[in-house]
């Protein structure tokens, strides 16, 4: 049973380390029961554990062992506490006697200056191993009344944790510094007036200076194009004023070869408590992509103004095509109407005088006169589709009908042929060109029927949509005439549904159908012209379906 | 110079419509004088020095050198001697926006050179007949344009 310590007023409190010495059995110790402690000790000890700074005592010739609570988290688990409470040093500290404690207790009491440590890497046996522990402390000597120094105070305390924060921010930064200096980009930091706190090896190389210390303001007007001055200047005084980040690209003289390269620039602001501190940022060059892509806007300029050139000589060689049709058909037919005209006076006074063989040839000219004129005024019709005033008009597809069997009244009467409008609908036209386009339908349909039968022609008006007219060419969301003209005449191949459109292009021979080759190409210019379009079925001697599209301008 | 004949201009670079014209007017066995111009150019300066004796009908080509039947029908518009004579263009094209634009400038017909000699003649006979009665300009389309 231990013995308690009565009127020790020096051992009350002290928490844990108080609790250890007030029952702790001190007669098995060289100073014996405190109530034999000296007063120096006594007072030492008091203010000891009632210290909340981590403190620790080596006392009397053996260098016994006190410490206080604040001390104890040093010592770790598994280690000197609580074991070391009144032993000698030589005994709890044997990893450190002979480097540490014995000189510096040695120096102390023999009436040394006390003594100041920071941050002093002390390693001790603590949490089971030995352990690196850096401190900070003061040894100072404890005297008796006599002036006798006893013991030695130390008032310490452990830095490790911050020792080891500021060797690994120095390695992070070190890290950082070795990374930012192999990286082939700019990385620099700068403070809140953009001073230069930092730029890595590559930026420093650029512009050609040994450290970020000499990289002031002046770098950047020496180095930095003319031209982008004011785009530097006026980027960062933003940034700054924003606080924001930025991204620029300007050139900056290359040191080593004297040339300007492009740089992407990019900042992000470095921020504290709401208040601007700098920038961190990057540069990257990019200068190939730069000249690579300005080299290719060039490029798509130069080649789209080709393409307007061309267009526009395409545009003027349509031009002079349209006008040399014009200009030729107009002339040709000159001559011809004069051979036409001295054609018919010969018939009148002469051609009684002629042989048959004569007259027979007589005829075979006129007529070939006729079929040139017939081609000259198709031609012409065709070239000045393009040229004439085009004025469109709501008409209605039955009065056209009835206009071209008044045109077509002859053809009609010598081929009996029927012509019907099953249903009629609006259309937006210029009247004439409809005209004329219905007109060399129907005279089409006239003029390739059947030797036997009546020729029949059906012409139908509707309006649709332009999704129920199924075709590519459709304008969406368009209304459309829809108008088909169906005859029973001989028809033709399917393969041909779009030669037939073309200029000159003739399914059969001259003798067998007259036909100019250009009726169904006016048919189609004139739909075109309309923004409309055409299409033809044919089944050979079964009859032909054409069918007009053409966009509804004013919906009814 | 009795009253009653009809005192006709025709303009035209074109000998062969020239003779064809004269022979067509002598065919119709008409009371005419005809007198000719291959150019524009001549053709105002005769009528420049024959004002009192003016034609009743002149016969204009369109297509000519030095002065074109358009530019002669302009002239002859805005000569104040020169003003009321008849004009009729006598073409070998038809391009209606052109018959509508010579209409507008005070042409009084248009006559499409036929490719058929009778019918050529039944067309002068039309326009002598018609033309120089018409006194209204806003004579319609129909009416302008001389058929056979």
């Amino acid at each position: 049973m231990k013995e308690k310590n009565d009127n020790l007023y020096f051992l009350e409190g002290g928490g844990e380390m108080g609790e250890m010495m007030r029952t702790m059995d001190w007669n098995a110790t060289v100073l014996g029961p405190p109530q034999g402690w000296p007063q120096e000790l006594r007072t030492t000890l008091d203010n000891l554990l009632g210290s909340l700074f981590p403190m620790f005592l080596f006392w009397g010739e053996e260098l016994l062992c006190f410490y206080n609570d604040a001390y104890r988290p040093s010592l770790g688990d598994n280690g000197k506490h609580p074991h070391i409470l009144g032993k000698a040093a030589r005994e709890a500290w044997p990893e450190v006697w002979e480097e540490v404690v014995a000189p510096m207790t040695g120096q102390i009491i023999s009436g040394g200056k006390s003594l100041w440590s920071e941050n002093r890497l002390i390693p001790i046996l603590r949490n089971g191993r030995m352990e690196d522990v850096y401190w900070t402390f003061s040894y100072s000597p404890v005297r008796d009344s006599s002036g006798k120094i006893s013991g030695v105070l130390i008032v310490s305390s452990e830095t490790t944790n911050a020792v080891q924060d500021k060797r690994r921010l120095t390695e992070s930064e070190l890290r950082f510094r070795e990374l930012a200096d192999h990286s082939p980009m700019w990385i620099w930091i700068t403070d809140a007036e953009v001073n230069v706190e930092y730029a890595n090896k590559e930026l420093l190389e650029y512009v050609g200076i040994g450290h970020y210390k000499e990289f002031t303001g002046q770098i950047w007007v020496d180095m930095v194009h003319p031209a982008d001055i004011d785009t530097v200047y006026s980027g960062f005084g933003e940034a700054v004023e924003n606080k924001t980040g930025f991204a620029l690209e300007y050139r900056v003289k290359n040191t080593n070869t004297g040339e300007y390269e492009w740089f992407m620039v990019r900042g992000a602001p470095r921020m504290e408590n709401g208040e601007l501190t700098g920038f961190i940022g990057t540069g990257m060059n990019v200068h190939k992509q730069r000249t690579f892509s300005e080299e290719l806007r060039k490029e798509v300029g130069m080649r789209t103004k080709e393409l307007s050139t061309s267009n526009a000589r395409l545009e003027r060689s349509n031009k002079e095509l349209q006008s040399f049709a014009y200009i030729s058909s107009h002339d040709l037919q000159e001559p011809l109407r004069k051979i036409q005209t001295f054609c018919s006076i010969l018939m009148d006074s002469e051609y009684e005088r002629l042989s048959e063989q004569g007259k027979l040839k007589f005829d075979r000219m006129q007529s070939a006169a006729r079929r040139m004129q017939v081609l000259i005024n198709d031609l012409l019709a065709y070239s000045r589709l393009d040229t004439e005033s085009r004025k469109l008009e709501t008409i209605c597809l039955s009065s056209v009908v009835s206009e071209i069997r008044v045109e077509l009244t002859e053809d009609i009467s010598a081929k009996n042929a029927f012509i019907s409008v099953k249903s009629s609908c609006n259309i937006d036209v210029v009247p004439f060109q409809f005209t004329q386009l219905l007109n060399n339908l129907v005279s089409n349909s006239l003029k390739y029927s059947k030797d036997n039968g009546q020729p029949i022609v059906e012409i139908e008006g509707k309006i649709i949509s332009a999704a129920d007219v199924g075709d590519s060419r459709a304008i969406k969301d368009t209304e459309y005439s829809w108008i088909t003209v169906n005859d029973n005449g001989i028809g033709f191949d399917a393969a041909y549904s779009e030669k037939i459109f073309e200029v000159f292009q003739r399914l059969h021979g001259r003798n067998e159908y007259r036909g100019t080759g250009v009726g169904l190409a006016i048919v189609k210019k004139i739909a075109e012209n309309h923004k409309g379009f055409v299409r033809a079925t044919g089944r050979p001697g079964e009859g032909s379906i054409f069918e007009i599209f053409i966009p509804r301008n004013s919906p009814d | 110079m009795e009253i009653n004949t009809i005192h006709i201009l025709l303009v035209d670079d074109d000998e062969d419509d020239r003779v064809l014209f004269e022979e067509a007017l002598e065919d119709l066995a008409l009371d005419v004088r005809l007198e000719t111009s291959e150019n524009g150019l001549r053709a105002m300066e005769y009528l420049q020095d024959t004002k009192g004796t003016l034609p009743d009908i002149v016969f204009l080509d369109l297509n000519m050198p030095l002065v074109s039947g358009r530019e002669c029908l302009e002239q002859i518009r805005n000569d104040e001697d020169l003003k009321t004579i008849k004009v009729v263009i006598y073409s070998t094209s038809f391009n209606l926006d052109t018959v509508m634009l010579l209409k507008n400038l005070g042409a009084d017909g248009y006559l499409c050179k036929p490719g058929n000699y009778s019918d050529l003649k039944k067309a002068i006979l039309t326009a002598i007949n018609s033309i120089p009665n018409i006194n209204d300009k806003n004579v319609d389309m129909h009416n302008f344009v001389i058929k056979p």
